[in-house]
């Protein structure tokens, strides 16, 4: 059970560690390609990076209040944050850290996720049941969509044409077609929704369930339930299962699932659904993030005030770094 | 926006009609979703608010877990028999104390742990899961009681609310009709005294409340950080 310290996999990976450490030591500036994490820390009103070479924070941004919901540019370049108290979207940049703009929102934004493209940011704002659509280039509000009561999880296809978005109260994951901006079909799932995230094959969507316990995974074409996937942990209680945070990885074989306060990551096959580990990460593990390579998963444990890293190959948990009071989100550029 | 959709279906059918299936079939997505939004429901419940009902003395805004599962916190084999047996190993007795101990800084429980570990020599994995089990069953069990005392904290407080609520209202219905100088008399004046320290007592234990409620979850992070410590020394 020795946690083993975090190993770069292969060899060329290893060989340009050495490279970097070796910039770092005679002073010359590292290639812009290294990797950061950026956690968003709920409690603190900040934005912690970690440089992901050596995994130890190297800055804290100072953000609006109570960050939440985070993601990148598709080129890495920009990081967008849902500050939910100040209603909100705020762009920084990912070399800088300098705030860079802000978006509108409506009120209480807490996730979004950007279409692939870049453009639009599709927001879920949780006091006033819509999704809001910004302009990332114009910065302006271009729609709104009605959904159920207290929308929060948002998923978007690979090819971005359908967006899903979960409503809390109404239990419900809303498929909207981004041509019409139009529900097309509502899906019910188990109590309090948070999280729906696509295969990279657009075969299923996944969609997690807090105090429901479960996840749906539903076929986008059909909008059926294909599977709802119960966990079970020997020695924790079933009301602490709270499934949250969702990743599939890209060759869609295998899916994680955080589950809240039960402190455990589950490592799902996603073709048979059989769970193959729990992994015990920290406390409260809320969101996920693959590093670019995704050799790397790293988990926000809002309660342990930590991100886990997991070794995607070995499924295994390698290390924790201390990050600011209850992280929430992650992601990680290259 | 959904308002128009009949509208929209309306077109559609026309369609249909005029340009043959193949048509209709285009036009069929605008329908709208087959399973319609519900009418406004109420907010939905939060995690763990499904069991508060029963525990109307619960004054925290975290909600009451009463117990600690070892789950959370050990990833290693069921723990059943070592949750009892701890208590007939002197060295693991010995040890916990400190390790439970709020004050013990995180390096202090390291360097104990190590020590342990070192002692238990070819039996470190099994002595360590002992050593496991007593620490997660004594902080459980100073978290039950954490939680036992905050219940019975807000019991006070509601009582002593019940109490100031009819000494204010004594006091008013006291004054009433009386001259100022009858106001003023010392029966009164110290009516009036309690009243005001009743008052201060009752802010100033409910400003207490908000670090009060942290407790259960400070004991928890401290079982989770031991229990890390202690995963990280086995083979």
């Amino acid at each position: 059970m020795r946690i083993p310290p975090a190993r770069p996999r292969a060899l060329p990976a290893r060989l340009l560690a050495a490279g970097l450490g070796l910039t770092a030591l005679t002073g010359f500036a590292g290639p812009a390609s290294a990797e950061k994490i950026f956690v968003s820390n709920e409690r603190d009103h900040t934005v912690t990076v970690i440089d992901g070479a050596s995994l130890k924070p190297i800055e804290t941004i100072k953000t609006g209040r109570r960050p939440r919901g985070i993601t990148a540019s598709p080129d890495g370049k920009l990081i967008y944050v849902c500050v939910s108290d100040d209603n909100r979207v705020e762009v920084y940049d990912a070399a800088t850290y300098a705030l860079v703009r802000t978006l509108p929102s409506g009120p209480d934004p807490e996730l979004f996720v950007l279409h692939p493209s870049g453009n639009p940011l599709y927001i879920a704002n949780e006091d006033d049941n819509m999704v809001t659509i910004v302009d990332t280039a114009t910065g302006q509000k271009t729609a709104e969509i009605p959904v159920g009561v207290e929308p929060e999880g948002m998923g978007i296809s690979p090819d971005g044409k359908i967006l899903v978005n979960t409503s809390e109260t109404t239990n419900m994951a809303h498929f909207i077609s981004t041509d019409t901006n139009e529900i097309v079909e509502n899906v019910l799932v188990d109590s309090r929704p948070r999280v729906a995230e696509f295969r990279p094959d657009n075969k299923h969507v996944w969609v997690s369930a807090e105090v429901g316990g479960t996840v749906s995974v539903i076929d986008p074409k059909s909008h059926q339930v294909v599977k709802r996937l119960t966990f079970e942990i020997p020695g924790v209680t079933a009301e602490a299962i709270q499934p949250v945070g969702i990743r599939i990885t890209r060759d869609n074989k295998t899916a994680y699932v955080a589950l809240g306060p039960a402190n455990r990551v589950a490592v799902v096959d996603t073709e048979t659904f059989a769970i193959r580990k729990y992994l015990l990460v920290g406390q409260r593990v809320w969101q996920l993030a693959f590093s670019p390579d995704e050799s790397r998963l790293y988990t926000t444990n809002g309660n342990s005030n930590d991100i886990s890293i997991i070794d995607v190959a070995a499924e295994k948990v390698t290390k924790s770094v201390t990050t600011g009071r209850s992280p929430w989100g992650a992601v990680s550029v290259p | 926006m959904r308002l128009i959709r009949p509208a929209v279906l309306a077109a559609a059918l026309a369609l249909g009609a005029a340009g043959g299936p193949a048509a209709f079939a285009q036009e069929a997505p605008a329908a709208g979703p087959k399973t319609p939004l519900p009418a406004p429901t109420p907010r939905a419940v939060q995690p763990g608010q499904g069991k508060q009902a029963d525990h109307a003395d619960w004054p925290c805004v975290q909600p009451r877990v009463a117990e600690l599962s070892y789950g959370q916190m050990w990833a290693g084999p069921p723990l059943d028999a070592a949750l009892t047996a701890w208590r007939d190993d002197a060295l693991v007795r010995e040890t916990i104390p400190t390790l439970v101990a709020r004050r013990t800084k995180t390096e202090e429980a390291e360097t104990v742990l190590r020590r342990f570990a070192h002692a238990a020599g070819a039996d470190k994995n099994a002595k360590l899961t002992l050593l496991f089990a007593g620490v997660f069953s004594e902080i459980n069990a100073s978290r039950s009681a954490v939680i036992a005392g905050i219940e019975r904290y807000a019991r006070k407080q509601r009582d002593l609310s019940e109490r100031i609520k009819t000494e204010s209202l004594q006091l008013a219905s006291d004054r009433k009709g009386k001259d100022m100088a009858a106001q003023m008399s010392p029966e009164l004046q110290q009516k009036e005294q309690t009243l005001t320290w009743d008052t201060r007592i009752y802010d100033e234990r409910a400003q207490a409340l908000t670090y009060v409620c942290e407790s259960p979850v400070i004991l928890e992070q401290l079982a989770f950080e031991r229990g890390r410590a202690i995963q990280a020394l086995m083979d």
